[in-house]
Parts: structure tokens; C-alpha cells; sequence
């Protein structure tokens, strides 16, 4: 087993709407440089868990620590300073502005130039800049730079929806879903870029994913839920074959049909 | 090329502008209607800096623009008779009187934030309509226009162009702020708030600045437009006033800079053209409103450009993201339950 610290870790995290235990005690650790899928049948609770993770809603109970501080009720957009970046399931983004726009977004926020009333001076203006270039380039997306995002494909909006993560400089990502409704055209580019925050970037990842190749091709540690609760956990080659693993999803896929 | 068209309409407007003292009485119009455009242009920016930018419903900036009028009147009342330092404190009440209802306001969203406008700005208007001593009711106050400078009056002609300076000004500090980081931010939060808060910026600060700026421009229209009209009255500030605000906003192009001066052209021009030929000038103005917002809901001015603003955030739904779906719902940025 690594022995890199843990980044991340969840201790009996609940999050319930009205009747629904949507997150019913889940513990968590992601530890330091690691590749942590998620996965699980639809409805078990996997957005549930991003989202009381990351502030989006705070939990009805348990703990939240990121780097070792408590941050359980740390407002959502502190938490991105502290070094967390998140996506979601559908591409949140800034629809009606260019591309360069959307990045640059995070970028002077990052700067902590937001609050600023006056143009940046020419040298932040480079440094902006070049931050910029650097994120284009890491998703490949330098040729739509100037494009209005609303306008783009579904896949390179997930592209920008990444690149926009990165640009508070994460030291973890999530990434919820991050090849959902893709060709898989769309979704080698994903993978490869996936791959590429951790070796390159060296970030930590943890990514909901319902693609089983995908898992199985990136994840280090696969974290398995059902029905707000932690299944599985292991090495993908232990829980993927697990059979306990198959028989949620597909009692999962009948309770839908019936 | 954008830069070229935005350029070209701005100097056209500028032109209009300079040369309307001339072109109203041509059409047998009075120079104060060119001044209550202006005005109320102002105004509706005020509103256009909310809902345009920021995607804020806001109705209630009616009451800042009263406060703007009050202050600048009972100044000029009781302290110096002078024209620009009576604008400017009630340009200062205006900005104060929506820094003291922000607190309440900046962790709401949705219906849950024009609600809110709509209360407060009540608030105001039965303050000033019950407060008998300070602003003569319902009866409003009475104030003569002070002099610019030296003891010379300023008349209508005179005080058009002094409202047309502070009027290009404003627009120039809009113009200017909204380029800034702090403007790109706005209008990040406008089109989805929940990302901009996942990128880090801390959204109901901003939406308090937002309310702050949008405070200075009403109460420097209202405080304009008491030394204009010689008069400052209770229903300035009702929430019909408001509505009308809005509604210029709309008419014109949310989001675009010059739209709350188009919006605020044909509302005026309807209140007092249409209105002498016919008693149902509401009605047209009214069918407009509705066409606009049914056919083209970028408002007029919205047609030609897709870019350069927000629309307001349920039009900006359309896009889909899942959040921003949560703030029709009356949405808290933080999480509806759990309000610290
Ligand atoms: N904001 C919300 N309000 C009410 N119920 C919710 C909300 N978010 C999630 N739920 C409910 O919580 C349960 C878990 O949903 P969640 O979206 O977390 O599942 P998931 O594992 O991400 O599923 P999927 O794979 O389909 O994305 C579901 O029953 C869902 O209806
Ligand atoms: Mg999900």
C-alpha cells in the first residue's frame, strides 16, 4: 500500500433530501498523487457525495478534512483556494463568453485580481496570459480560444470545464462523470488528459465515472457506493471483478425497469 | 469590427444627445423631456448593473433613486444652495441606502431577492411618505434649483447639459468598470453563479458591490432629477416606479451598455407623446414590454450583439447546467438548508 498522506477524507459524511438518505454514512480517504474512481448505479449517491464534499450542500453529519484542515463547513468557494477544483455532471460553465473569457475567470481569481476596477497593468496582463496559453494548451483547445462556449461540442465544453478547474491551480480534482455523453473519440481525448493532470500535473484525482474501460484504464483505487453507502473499496481489480459489484448495478437496472 | 459598430453607435449617440436642445423644440417638445431620458436612463443602468450584469431581478432601486432625490433636495434646502454639491450627497444617500438593505439581500437569489427589493423598497417609500417633518409626506418636498456655481439660476437648457455631463460620465465609469476584472466577474456570476463560486470568488461580496455601485447610479439619478423637476415625492420611490426601471431595462437590452438609454427613449417618448394623443399609451408600451420579452428577450439593443453581457440568469438557463437550474429555485450559493 502507498504510503502517501491522505488529501481527502470523509468520516461519516450524511446528506439527506427530506425522505431520501442520499449519502448515508460514507467514509472516504483519497490519499496524496492518487487516481480514485467512484462509481456506482444511478441514483447511489455519487453527486450527493461531490457535493457535500465540496460545499455544495453541507452535510447533515460527519466530517470533511482536505490537507488536514476541517472543512465540513468551510464555504464552497474557499475550499477552491485551499486547493480543491471540481467539474459536474453536466459542464458548468460561463455559457455566453469565449473561451479565453471562461479561463480567465479563475485565473484573476486565483491572482486575487477579481475585486480590481482597473485593467491589469501590463506585466499582470503577461502573467495572465501566459497562465492562459499554458491552460489552452494542456486540453488542446487553443484554436477555439476565441469562441463563444455555448457554441462548442458538448465534448469540448468538458474540455473548457476542466481547463477551467485548473485555473485555481488545484491540488486535487474531482471530476464528476467526466466522459458522460461522449463518443469515444471524445473520450480518448478525456482519458489522455485525465492521465496527463496526474502525471504531468502531478494533482491528485478522484472522478465519478460510469464507463468501466475508463475506470479500469486510470483508476488506482476504485471507491464503490450504493445506495449512499460505501460498498466496495479496493484496487480496481478487486472491485471491478467483485461480484457483489455486478450484482448492485444490475439490481439497480431492474429496479429501474420495474 | 464590434469594436468599430460599438464605437460608431456611441458617437451617434453622443451626437443625438448634444444636439437634442435643439432637435425637441424642432419637434415641438420640451428640453426636460430630453433631461427625464437622460434621468431615467441613468436610472435603468442602475437596474441594467443588477439584472443585465449580475442576473439579479432587481425591484426595488426606485427607493435609492428617492433617497437620491430626498437628500439632494433637503440639502439644497437646508444647507448650501449649490447644484453640484447637492447632486453629489444625494448621489452618496443613494449609494448608503442600498450598502444599508445589502446585508439582507446578498444571500438571496431568485424570486427570493426581488421579493426582498420589492420589501425594502417599500420600506423606503412609507418611510418618506410617513415622515411628515423631514419630507413633507405625501405632499413631497418643494425645492428650488440651486445655482451651479456663482448666484446664476440654471435653467432647463442649462441643467440638460449638466445632466448630459454627469450622464456620460457614469456611463464612461460603467463602460470602464465593467472592462475591469471586477466587471468580468459580474458578469461571470450572472451567467453562472455556482461556477464562479467553484472558481473561488466569494459571489454574495460581489453581488454587495453590485448593489453598492447600482446605489450610486440610482441616487445620482434621483438627486438629478428632484433639481430637475424642483420636486421630490413619496410614489418616486413606490414600487410601480421600479417596475417602470425594469421594464426600460428590458425594453432597451439587458446587458448592453446603451440599452437602459433606448429602453428609457421610448418609455418617455410613450408617457408623453403617445400619451397626449391617446389615453392607452400604457397598453403599447405594455404590448411592447411583452414582445420583447416573448421575442427578443435580450431587448432591443440585444438583437445584433450575443455577446458583451449576461442575460438574466433564467434566460441563461437555457445552457443547462444543472446548478444554475437550482437558482430559479430560489437558490442559496451555499446550500438551501444550511445558511451560516
Ligand atoms: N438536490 C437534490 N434534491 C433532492 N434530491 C436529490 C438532490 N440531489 C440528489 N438527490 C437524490 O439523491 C439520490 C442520489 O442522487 P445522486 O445524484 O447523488 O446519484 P448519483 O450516484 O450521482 O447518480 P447518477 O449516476 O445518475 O449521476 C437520488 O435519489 C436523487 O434523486
Ligand atoms: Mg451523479
Amino acid at each position: 500500500m502507498s504510503a502517501a498522506p491522505v488529501i481527502l477524507e470523509a468520516t461519516g459524511v450524511r446528506l439527506a433530501f427530506g425522505g431520501v438518505r442520499a449519502v448515508d454514512g460514507v467514509d472516504l480517504r483519497v490519499r496524496e498523487r492518487e487516481i480514485a474512481a467512484l462509481i456506482g448505479p444511478n441514483g447511489a449517491g455519487k453527486t450527493s457525495l461531490f457535493n457535500a464534499l465540496t460545499g455544495f450542500f453541507y452535510p447533515d453529519a460527519g466530517t470533511v478534512r482536505f490537507r488536514g484542515e476541517d472543512v465540513t463547513r468551510m464555504p464552497n468557494w474557499q475550499r477552491i483556494s485551499r486547493g480543491i477544483g471540481r467539474t459536474f455532471q453536466s459542464p458548468s460553465i460561463f455559457p455566453e463568453m469565449s473561451v479565453a473569457q471562461n479561463l480567465t475567470i479563475g485565473i484573476q481569481s486565483s491572482f486575487r485580481l477579481s475585486l480590481s476596477l482597473r485593467p491589469p497593468s501590463a506585466g499582470r496582463r503577461r502573467e495572465l496570459e501566459a497562465r492562459l496559453v499554458e491552460l489552452l494548451g494542456f486540453v488542446k483547445l487553443e484554436r477555439l480560444r476565441d469562441r463563444q462556449v455555448a457554441e462548442l461540442s458538448h465534448g469540448d465544453q468538458r474540455l473548457v470545464e476542466i481547463a477551467m478547474s485548473l485555473s485555481t491551480s488545484p491540488k486535487l480534482i474531482m471530476l464528476d462523470e467526466p466522459t458522460a455523453g461522449l463518443a469515444e473519440a471524445d473520450t480518448s481525448r478525456i482519458l489522455s488528459i485525465v492521465r496527463d493532470l496526474h502525471d504531468r500535473l502531478g494533482l491528485t484525482v478522484l472522478f465519478v465515472e460510469h464507463n468501466m474501460r475508463f475506470v479500469a484504464a486510470l483508476a488506482q483505487t476504485v471507491t464503490m457506493m450504493d445506495r449512499g453507502r460505501v460498498l466496495l473499496d479496493g484496487p480496481p481489480s478487486v472491485v471491478l471483478k467483485d461480484p457483489r459489484a455486478r450484482d448492485a448495478y444490475l439490481g439497480a437496472e431492474e429496479s429501474v425497469r420495474a | 469590427m464590434r469594436l468599430r459598430a460599438n464605437a460608431v453607435g456611441t458617437s451617434l449617440i453622443a451626437i443625438v444627445l448634444l444636439a437634442l436642445p435643439w432637435l425637441l423644440p424642432a419637434a415641438k417638445l420640451n428640453i426636460s423631456l430630453g433631461t427625464t431620458v437622460l434621468l431615467f436612463a441613468l436610472a435603468a443602468s442602475s437596474v441594467n448593473i443588477l439584472l443585465g450584469y449580475t442576473g439579479l431581478m432587481a425591484f426595488g432601486n426606485a427607493a435609492f433613486f428617492g433617497v437620491g432625490a430626498y437628500a439632494s433636495a433637503l440639502f439644497a434646502i437646508h444647507t448650501v444652495p449649490s447644484l453640484l454639491p447637492a447632486v453629489a450627497v444625494g448621489s452618496i444617500a443613494g449609494m448608503l441606502s442600498a450598502m444599508l438593505v445589502g446585508p439582507f439581500l446578498i444571500r438571496r437569489r431568485g424570486i427570493y431577492f426581488s421579493l426582498l427589493t420589492i420589501a425594502f423598497g417599500q420600506v423606503y417609500y412609507f418611510v418618506a411618505y410617513r415622515w411628515n417633518d423631514m419630507t413633507g409626506g405625501e405632499d413631497g418636498l418643494t425645492v428650488q434649483r440651486p445655482p451651479l456655481a456663482a448666484a446664476k439660476g440654471v435653467d432647463d437648457a442649462q441643467f440638460y447639459f449638466f445632466a448630459l455631463a454627469i450622464f456620460a460620465l457614469f456611463m464612461v465609469v460603467l463602460w470602464y468598470v465593467l472592462r475591469s476584472p471586477f466587471g468580468l466577474t459580474l458578469r461571470a456570476i450572472g451567467q453562472n453563479e455556482v461556477r464562479a463560486r467553484y472558481l473561488g470568488i466569494d459571489t454574495n461580496r460581489f453581488v454587495y458591490f453590485a448593489l453598492t455601485l447600482s446605489g450610486l447610479f440610482a441616487g445620482t439619478a434621483g438627486a438629478l432629477y428632484s433639481m430637475s423637476i424642483n420636486f421630490a415625492y413619496p410614489l418616486l420611490m413606490d414600487w410601480h416606479q421600479s417596475g417602470d426601471f425594469v421594464m426600460m431595462v428590458v425594453l432597451g437590452g439587458t446587458g448592453t451598455l446603451w440599452g437602459p438609454l433606448v429602453g428609457a427613449t421610448i418609455y418617455a417618448l410613450g408617457a408623453n407623446v403617445l400619451s397626449s394623443a391617446t389615453e392607452a399609451w400604457q397598453i403599447a408600451i405594455g404590448a411592447l414590454f411583452v414582445a420583447c420579452v416573448l421575442l427578443f428577450p435580450r431587448g432591443l439593443l440585444g438583437l445584433g450583439s450575443r455577446s458583451g453581457g449576461a442575460a438574466p440568469q433564467s434566460l441563461a438557463m437555457e445552457a443547462g447546467a444543472e446548478p444554475v437550474a437550482l437558482a430559479a429555485q430560489g437558490y442559496e450559493p451555499v446550500a438551501q438548508r444550511d445558511l451560516g
